[in-house]
This record gives structure tokens, C-alpha cells and sequence, in this order.
């Protein structure tokens, strides 16, 4: 029980409620209209500029006001071998397109019945006969070099294609295969192992077709892998094998999503990611302390932080300006720290961004680059007063959480938390969804304030993906919704 | 006004567009801006937010061929973002400042028990409908005085009555209010 003005209760309230509140709500006087009119034209005008300021710079640096006209003929000189070139060019393409065409006929002409197994292109007697190496270039520049090998294994053709990608090798078959696995044994020897399984080991597929195993002893297995499909009894099924070398070391058949069932006893799996239980089913605590490291790191860094890289500051390491207090209009002391000596050392802004793409996918990472800290003049000395008579609050260096001064980035020390965003107490845990093999979602409970004073403020909603990049989670998006959204999912989930 | 009327308003004249938007939105921003920063910031903070919406809308606007139909759905939605995270980088800087004059009036609203373990959600509706039930001019007083945190004189001006009247029916329908949240069970 707790003792509070009734009217609190208001705050905060859902679309219903919010519709009777904006009914009673004082209408906006004129001298208020005015006022707000005139501040939303300034930051529109800024905004405007700040877009425009930034199509300019990717135009290389073209300037036009509105009143520019353009005008004159620019003259372009095109060499004369061009033209021929472009003809020989065309003639080849129509080519292609023909005798594509009249492959493709081919291939699907009457009486052939599809047996649902994948023939291979070119069948060979050999070992191994040669490598058709394909290099080509994509938009980026980048060098694609597609290598397409025909081998055959105990009489059997097989083709493998692995594409070569800016210099890193992406074997095509492979590719649904890549990223961690579980390798589970039997607990208890007599049961197959969806009964009851113990850990043997983690196994990591690359993209270049090799793999990574280490057992629970901690030895090292390396080989690569081959998936393929056999057939047995009119049926086929799919198999993933493992060779260390030349030899077979493990392997087996692919029947259900993010499970390779090792052998024909069921004694043993390989099981998609770390993030599973005994059962192979996912681990939801594993998701929940997956996606609260992230968060918290995230918080770490949003602009309007609580926490703000406190436990890595260096209070021996400070500077302190007398500031305007946005909120009382007082002068105050706000002390500044490195962040160095505990653990984490950031030395530029650059580095909190390098740190930032640890927690973010790269789209996410570049959608949410802020402009979070304000360099100082290196005539001011620690203990001076900054007069920012005229900056807008959002632009003062009170409302930023770095500075750059001489040389050094320091963290500001001065928004002290008042309690915390995005905790999640024993009674409100986080709510885990749509969990595949790369993704997953995440709802919180978005909380301000301390244990029995707390502010429900609204419901974040994180996605997270597996970025094959580093093969490690990475905070996608994040929307909110009101905090209704998490009650509701709290209740379909308990 | 429909998205067509507000483009076509926008092509004539962006300004006059803008203070179109703002008169007809104004209050409606204003509210849900409040709502969520009523605790924590002052009226100066809920009106930059409220500029902070429009110049958003502004933006689409002028430059989203694809702009949503629903102007007012889209705003709500910015509003409730953008109140969001003012709120956030207000409650970071750890100074709650209610404002409010009248102080011998707040203590008619305080001292509440309410139940943690409520729903929150249905706790608003029953002291909106509660509120309703007084009839008006006093719920609007009601909920202008407390929840708007306006002055009485203020109200007065709107409602086209005397500063002494507000007050008088205020503490008059403060005192019903309590009975019918009795009532109900909740009680001070």
C-alpha cells in the first residue's frame, strides 16, 4: 500500500483513457500557439538543413538555392570505338538469351519425371577431376570468385559450388549449416537422447565449409563438411557429415529443423546453437541473459543514459565545467570522467561506436548514431564557468553525454540514475518469442524508478538476430508500445 | 482535415499549413505530451516536446510522398515516441519537479491509498467515470486543477467564471469525488 496524489494514477494512460484526458485538457491559448508554432518552425528549419546539409555533401558538395537556374549545354566527348563495342556486347547477350532459353526447353521437355533427387550437373569417374573457377565482380567492387568442383566418392557424382566473396569463402551447400551446434549425447546410455541428454561439446560450421569441434575436455577437432542426400528404400533423406581429413569422423540425417541426428540409434545429435535445452528445446534463459547483457549495454549508451559506462569511469581522471542546470536554470559543477583503467578504454568517439556494433546489428548501429557529445574549447580550464546564453537545450553540453577536450573523451557524470530503465524484476521477467535459428524477440517491461515506486512507462520490444558477421546476437530494432503490450504477452506466456 | 486538404494547404503555403496543424493538433499533442511527462517535466519541457512533435510532422509532410492517411493516428503515435523519450532523458537528469500553486489545494488530492496491486488500467477508468459522474463544470475543473495542474485563475478564464467560484466548486466536487471513490473502494 502506498500513499500517492489519486491524480498520478492518470498519467501514463491508455488510448481510451488519453481520449477523455485530451477532452478536459485546457485549450492552447494563443500567446501558447504562437509560442510553440515559432519553436516548431526553428527546429524544422534546422532539420531541414541538417537533410539537406547531408544529400549536398553525397552530392559532391552541389550547392543550389532556390532561385538558381540551370542552364548551358554540357558538352560530352564519347570515343568512337564505343559504339561497335556496345554492338558486339548486345550481340553476345542476345546470344545468351537464346541459348539459355533453348537449355532451359530442354531440361523440362515431356516424358521426364522428376524423382525428387538432385542429379549432378556433370558426373565424372575420377576422384577428383577439376575446379571450373567462375571470377566475376559485384556492385561493390568486390570479387565473387565461384568455384564449381566435381568429384566423385565410391562411384558416386557429386558437384560442389563454393562462391568466393570479397576474399571469404561461402560454400553454397553449406550455408544453412553455418553456426554453432550442440553436440548432445545420451544421459543415460539406454534412452536415445530426446530423453535426456548431456553436453559432449560444441561444433561450429564455418561459411567456408570446414568446421570447429571442441569436445567438453576441451580438444580441438577441424574438418569440413559435406551435406548431401541418400537414398534408401524409394525415399531420401538429408545428411550432414563431418570429415576430419579424408576420414568420416561423425555425421548424420537432417529430418527436423536445427537437428542432425547422429546415426541411426538416436544415441546422439547436433543441436542449432548454444541456446537449447536437455530437451533441444530453446532455452529460454539462455535467450533472457543473452538479451538482457545486450540491453544493458545498449542503455549504456543511448543518449539520455542513466548508467552511462559507470562502472568503467576513471574518477581519478576528471574534469568539471560550471554549467546552466537544465532543469533549475542554476550553475552547477558536472564533473567529466575518461573512461579508462576499469576494464574498457575509450579513447575517441570512434571507439564508442566500435563498441556500439558489439551490441547492434550494422543497420541498426548506423540508424542509431547520435551526435551525443560536444567538443570544448581548449582555453577553458577545469573549474571554468560555460556561458551557453542562446543554445538550445538539446544543443547544450549539459544535455550531452561526452566531451571531447584537449585531446581526451570524457563521459559526463552528472544524470545520475534515478532508478532504471528496462530491468526486469523476479515478478516482470522478460518476455522471449518468435525464437528461430538466427532471431528471436524480446518484450520488457520499460520501468523507471526504484522497487514499490516504479513508473510502468511502456513496453520495449527488441529483436535480436543472430549476425553472421561475428556469429553472435546483436540487437536489431527497437519499437515501443505501451506497457499493456507486455501484460498481454506476460499472461499468453505464463 | 484529410491528408488531401493538408497537402494541398502545404502547396499554397507551407506556414500557413504548419499553424493549421498546430491549432487543430495543438491541444491534442499538448495532451498526450502531458501525460507522459506530467511527473517529470516542467511546462517549458512539455512545450518544446509538443515543438519537437510538429517539426517531426512537418518533415513528413513536406518531404514523405507516402504519408499515412490517418493524420491523426500518425500524430498520436509521434507525440506518444516523442514523449517517450523526452521523458527518459528528463527522468536521467534525476530532478522531479512537479509544479503547481495552491498548495493548500494539492493536499485535497494526496494521501490516497491505492492498492499496488490494482490494475492501473482499470483504476483510470474508474476515477474518469467517477470524475464524469460529477458533471460538468466540475469534472473539467476537476481534471484541469490536478491532473493539468492548471491555476484556478486560469480555469476561471476559460470557463468564464470567477477565480473565487473555481475554487469553491473544486473543493465542493473534491469532497463528492471522495464519497463516490468510497464507493468504490478507494478510499483516503
Amino acid at each position: 500500500m502506498k500513499e500517492k496524489n489519486i491524480f498520478d494514477i492518470l498519467g501514463n494512460a491508455e488510448d481510451d483513457s488519453m481520449e477523455r484526458l485530451t477532452d478536459k485538457c485546457p485549450e492552447i491559448t494563443d500567446a501558447q500557439l504562437e509560442k510553440i508554432l515559432s519553436m516548431s518552425e526553428k527546429k524544422y528549419e534546422i532539420k531541414k538543413k541538417e537533410m539537406f546539409g547531408n544529400r549536398t555533401e553525397k552530392d559532391n558538395n552541389i550547392k543550389m538555392t532556390k532561385n538558381d537556374v540551370v542552364e548551358g549545354v554540357e558538352r560530352v566527348r564519347r570515343p568512337a570505338w564505343l559504339t561497335p563495342l556496345y554492338s558486339v556486347a548486345s550481340l553476345i547477350l542476345v546470344a545468351g538469351v537464346v541459348l539459355g532459353a533453348m537449355a532451359f526447353m530442354r531440361k523440362d521437355k515431356p516424358g521426364k519425371i522428376d524423382t525428387g533427387v538432385i542429379n549432378p550437373a556433370v558426373t565424372a569417374t575420377t576422384i577428383k577431376v577439376s575446379g571450373t573457377t567462375h571470377v566475376s565482380t559485384d556492385k561493390n567492387g568486390s570479387t565473387i570468385t565461384t568455384t564449381v568442383t566435381t568429384t566423385a566418392i565410391d562411384g558416386k557424382a557429386k558437384t560442389e559450388v563454393v562462391t568466393v566473396e570479397g576474399g571469404k569463402a561461402v560454400n553454397e551447400e553449406i550455408k544453412e549449416f553455418v553456426g554453432e551446434w550442440k553436440y548432445q549425447v545420451s544421459a543415460s546410455g539406454y534412452n536415445t537422447v530426446d530423453k535426456g541428454a548431456k553436453d559432449n561439446g560444441i561444433v561450429v560450421v564455418h561459411e567456408d565449409g570446414t568446421y570447429t569441434y571442441t569436445d567438453i575436455n576441451g580438444n580441438v577437432e577441424t574438418g569440413t563438411v559435406k551435406a548431401g542426400v541418400e537414398e534408401f528404400g524409394g525415399s531420401s533423406s538429408r545428411t550432414v557429415n563431418f570429415y576430419k581429413g579424408s576420414e568420416f569422423s561423425f555425421g548424420g540425417y537432417y529430418h527436423e529443423p536445427d537437428v542432425i541426428s547422429i546415426g541411426n540409434g538416436s544415441a546422439s545429435r547436433l543441436v542449432r546453437g548454444t541456446m537449447y535445452n536437455d530437451y533441444g528445446k530453446p532455452d529460454y534463459t539462455e535467450y533472457q541473459n543473452t538479451a538482457r547483457n545486450l540491453v544493458e549495454k545498449y542503455y549504456e549508451m543511448i543518449p539520455e543514459f542513466l548508467f552511462r559506462f559507470r562502472e568503467y569511469r576513471n574518477m581519478n581522471d576528471t574534469v568539471t565545467f560550471k554549467l546552466k542546470s537544465l532543469n533549475s536554470g542554476e550553475i552547477e559543477d558536472v564533473v567529466f570522467a575518461r573512461i579508462s583503467g576499469n576494464g574498457l578504454e575509450f579513447n575517441s568517439m570512434d571507439d564508442i561506436y566500435a563498441y556500439k556494433r558489439t551490441v547492434m546489428t550494422e543497420s541498426y548501429y548506423e540508424a542509431a548514431l547520435y551526435a551525443d557529445y560536444k567538443y570544448i574549447d581548449d582555453s577553458y580550464n577545469s573549474g571554468d564557468y560555460i556561458d551557453e546564453t542562446g543554445v538550445l537545450p538539446s544543443k547544450a553540453i549539459n544535455s550531452k553525454g561526452y566531451i571531447i577536450y584537449r585531446g581526451n573523451l570524457y563521459v559526463s557524470t552528472s544524470p545520475e540514475q534515478v532508478g532504471w530503465i528496462g530491468h526486469t524484476a523476479p515478478t516482470e521477467p522478460i518476455i522471449i518469442t518468435d525464437v528461430t535459428a538466427t532471431s528471436f524477440r524480446a518484450y520488457y517491461p520499460s520501468i523507471i524508478g526504484n522497487y514499490g515506486s516504479e513508473t510502468h512507462l511502456s513496453c520495449d520490444i527488441f529483436d535480436f538476430v543472430l549476425d553472421p558477421s561475428c556469429n553472435d546476437w546483436r540487437i536489431n530494432s527497437l519499437t515501443y508500445d505501451d506497457y499493456s503490450v507486455y501484460q498481454t504477452k506476460a499472461a499468453e506466456n505464463s | 482535415m484529410t491528408s488531401n486538404e493538408l497537402k494541398a494547404m502545404l502547396e499554397r503555403s507551407p506556414a500557413e499549413c504548419h499553424r493549421a496543424l498546430v491549432k487543430e493538433y495543438g491541444k491534442y499533442v499538448y495532451a498526450i505530451v502531458f501525460n507522459k511527462l506530467r511527473n517529470c517535466g516542467t511546462r517549458e519541457d512539455i512545450e518544446e516536446c509538443v515543438s519537437d512533435v510538429f517539426a517531426t510532422i512537418f518533415m513528413k509532410y513536406e518531404f514523405d510522398e507516402n504519408c499515412d492517411r490517418d493524420i491523426k493516428g500518425y500524430i498520436a503515435t509521434v507525440a506518444k515516441r516523442s514523449a517517450i523519450d523526452r521523458f527518459r532523458s528528463l527522468t536521467a537528469r534525476n530532478n522531479h519537479t512537479v509544479y503547481s500553486d495552491d498548495d493548500e489545494m494539492q493536499e485535497l488530492v494526496s494521501d490516497f491509498s491505492v492498492d499496488e496491486r490494482v490494475d492501473r488500467s482499470e483504476l483510470r477508468r474508474v476515477l474518469l467515470n467517477k470524475i464524469d459522474e460529477l458533471g460538468e463544470p466540475d469534472s473539467t475543473i476537476l481534471i484541469q486543477k490536478f491532473y493539468y495542474n492548471r491555476k484556478s485563475a486560469e480555469i476561471a478564464k476559460s470557463l468564464f467564471m470567477s477565480d473565487a467560484s473555481v475554487r469553491t466548486r473544486c473543493s465542493r466536487a473534491m469532497a463528492k469525488l471522495k464519497v463516490k471513490l468510497a464507493e468504490a473502494g478507494i478510499t483516503r
